[in-house]
C-alpha cells in the first residue's frame, strides 16, 4: 500500500507544475488557484473513472490525464459564466507543430537475422535503465513526444517554451545526448565494438 | 527526397509513414548502401523501443498503484500538495534560448539532475573498472577536465574567518604548489567535517578537482555524486549543483570524446 501512495504521490508531484502551465497557457483565462483545483479534482476524477471502468485498456495516463483536466477547466469557465478565450496556437503554416508521433515500436521491428537475441536485450536493459534518468526537459519532451501523443506545440505549452520549433530542436538534442551516454554506456558494458 | 534537418527529423518522418512512396524508397536505398546511416537506424529505433516501453511500464505501474490506493490516502496526496502549492509562485517568467521555465518545486530538477549524474556515476565507475579493456586514456579526461578550473584560496580577510579557511588556503596553495597529494588529505577532512557546514558545497568542488588533477577520476565522481545526494535533501545546496552538473558533464563529454577516438 505504501508503495501504491509513492506511486501516484510521485506521478501527482511530477504532472503538477506541466499541468498548470499547459492549462494557464491553454485557457488563460483561468487562475491559477482555479487551476490548482482543476487538478486535484482531475487525479481524483481520473482515478474514479479507471475504478468504474471507464478507461480504454492501453489508455496512456499523462494525456488521459492533461485531456480530462483540459475538459474540466472548460467546463468550469462555462460554469463561472467567464468569457472563453482559449488559445489555440496551431497554425496552418506549420504542419509540423502540431503532428503527433502515432508509431509504437516492437520488438520484432528490432529482430533481424544477423542480431544476437540476447545481446539486443541487454541493450535494451541498458536503455532503459539510462531513460529512467532522463534529465529535464528531455524526459517531458521525449516521452510526451514519442509516447505520450502530444504535439510540439503542445509540449511547449507544458514546458514554457515560446516556439514549438525550439521544441523541436531541443527534442533533436536531447535525443543526440541520449545516444551518446547509450554509446559509452554500451561500451562500458561490452555490448558495441 | 525533402531535405531534413538532420537525421533524427527524416527517421521520424520514416517511421510515422510521412514520407511519400519515392521518399520512402529512396530512404529504403539510403540505408541499403549507407551502412553508417542503417546502424544509425537501427540504434535509432532501439532508443525508441525503449522510450516507448518504459513510458508503457511506468503506465501500468501507475495504473496499479491507482487501483490499489485507498480513498483516504487518495485525498491526502491531493490536499496536501495543494496546500503546499498556493505558498510559492507557480509561474515564473519565461527564460530565452528555449530553456525550461523553474518550476516551483525545484526539488523535482534537483532530484532528476542527481538521478542522471548517479547512473552517469555508476556507469564511469563500471567504465573504469574496465579500463584496461577499453584502453582509454583516463589521465587525459582527468586533465582536460580540470585544466578549466581556478584553484583560488578564500578571502581570509572577512571577519568570518575560522580555521576551516586557513587550511583550506593551505590546501589550496598546495595544489597550486603542485603538491595535491598532500593537499587531498586536507580537503577531504574539510569536507567530511566542516566547522561551517554551507562550506561544504565549495570544498566539495574544490576536493573533485583536486582529485581530477591528482588522476583520480573514481573518488573524484564519489565526491560528485555524493554531494549530490546530499543536494537533494538541502534545498539551500541547490547553488552548487551549477557547478556539479558542469564538472559531470565535462567528464561525460571528455569520456565520449576519447570513446569516439578508439
Amino acid at each position: 500500500m505504501e508503495e501504491y501512495n509513492e506511486i501516484v504521490n510521485d506521478w501527482y508531484v511530477k504532472l503538477r507544475d506541466l499541468f498548470l502551465n499547459y492549462i494557464h497557457k491553454h485557457i488563460p483565462g483561468l487562475r491559477i488557484e482555479d487551476i490548482e483545483d482543476i487538478y486535484s479534482e482531475t487525479f481524483i476524477a481520473v482515478r474514479e473513472n479507471m475504478l468504474n471502468n471507464r478507461v480504454k485498456e492501453g489508455t496512456k495516463w499523462k494525456s488521459y490525464i492533461f485531456q480530462i483536466g483540459y475538459n474540466m477547466a472548460i467546463n468550469r469557465m462555462k460554469q463561472e459564466g467567464k468569457k472563453m478565450e482559449i488559445i489555440d496556437n496551431s497554425n496552418d503554416d506549420d504542419i509540423d507543430a502540431d503532428r503527433k508521433f502515432e508509431t509504437q515500436i516492437s520488438l520484432m521491428d528490432l529482430i533481424n537475422e544477423d542480431d544476437d537475441k540476447e545481446q539486443l536485450e541487454k541493450r535494451i536493459e541498458t536503455l532503459k535503465r539510462e531513460i529512467r534518468y532522463l534529465p529535464e526537459p528531455c524526459e517531458t519532451i521525449l516521452k510526451d513526444f514519442y509516447f505520450g501523443g502530444f504535439s510540439m506545440t503542445e509540449i511547449m505549452y507544458e514546458i514554457n517554451y515560446k516556439t514549438a520549433d525550439s521544441v523541436k530542436a531541443r527534442k533533436n538534442k536531447c535525443m543526440n545526448q541520449l545516444k551518446e551516454r547509450v554509446k559509452v554506456a554500451f561500451k562500458m558494458l561490452n555490448l558495441i565494438d | 527526397m525533402k531535405n531534413f534537418d538532420n537525421n533524427i527529423e527524416m527517421f521520424d518522418a520514416y517511421l510515422d509513414n510521412r514520407m511519400s512512396g519515392d521518399e520512402k524508397a529512396e530512404f529504403e536505398a539510403l540505408l541499403g548502401s549507407d551502412k553508417k546511416l542503417k546502424q544509425e537506424f537501427k540504434d535509432y529505433k532501439e532508443i525508441m523501443f525503449a522510450l516507448q516501453s518504459s513510458c508503457s511500464d511506468a503506465d501500468k505501474e501507475f495504473e496499479e498503484a491507482l487501483k490499489g490506493i485507498s480513498d483516504e490516502d487518495m485525498k491526502n496526496i491531493v490536499s496536501s500538495k495543494k496546500e503546499q502549492g498556493t505558498q510559492t509562485q507557480l509561474f515564473a517568467e519565461e527564460k530565452p534560448k528555449g530553456k525550461m521555465v523553474p518550476l516551483k518545486t525545484v526539488y523535482r530538477w534537483v532530484s532528476a539532475a542527481a538521478a542522471v549524474l548517479l547512473l552517469v556515476g555508476v556507469g564511469t565507475h563500471l567504465f573504469l573498472g574496465r579500463q584496461p579493456k577499453n584502453g582509454i586514456n583516463t589521465d587525459l579526461v582527468c586533465d582536460n577536465v580540470v585544466k578549466g578550473y581556478n584553484f583560488s584560496t578564500i578571502n581570509s580577510s572577512r571577519s568570518s574567518s575560522n580555521g576551516d579557511e586557513n587550511e583550506y588556503n593551505k590546501a589550496i596553495n598546495l595544489i597550486n604548489d603542485n603538491k595535491t597529494v598532500q593537499a587531498i588529505p586536507i580537503l577531504e577532512e574539510l569536507y567530511k567535517n566542516p566547522t561551517n557546514k554551507q562550506m561544504r558545497p565549495k570544498y566539495s568542488i574544490s576536493l573533485a578537482n583536486a582529485y581530477l588533477k591528482n588522476h583520480d577520476l573514481k573518488n573524484a565522481q564519489r565526491i560528485i555524486l555524493n554531494e549530490l545526494k546530499n543536494a537533494q535533501k538541502d534545498e539551500n545546496n541547490i547553488a552548487n549543483l551549477d557547478q556539479l552538473l558542469e564538472l559531470e558533464e565535462k567528464i561525460i563529454t571528455e569520456l565520449s570524446n576519447e570513446l569516439n577516438k578508439k
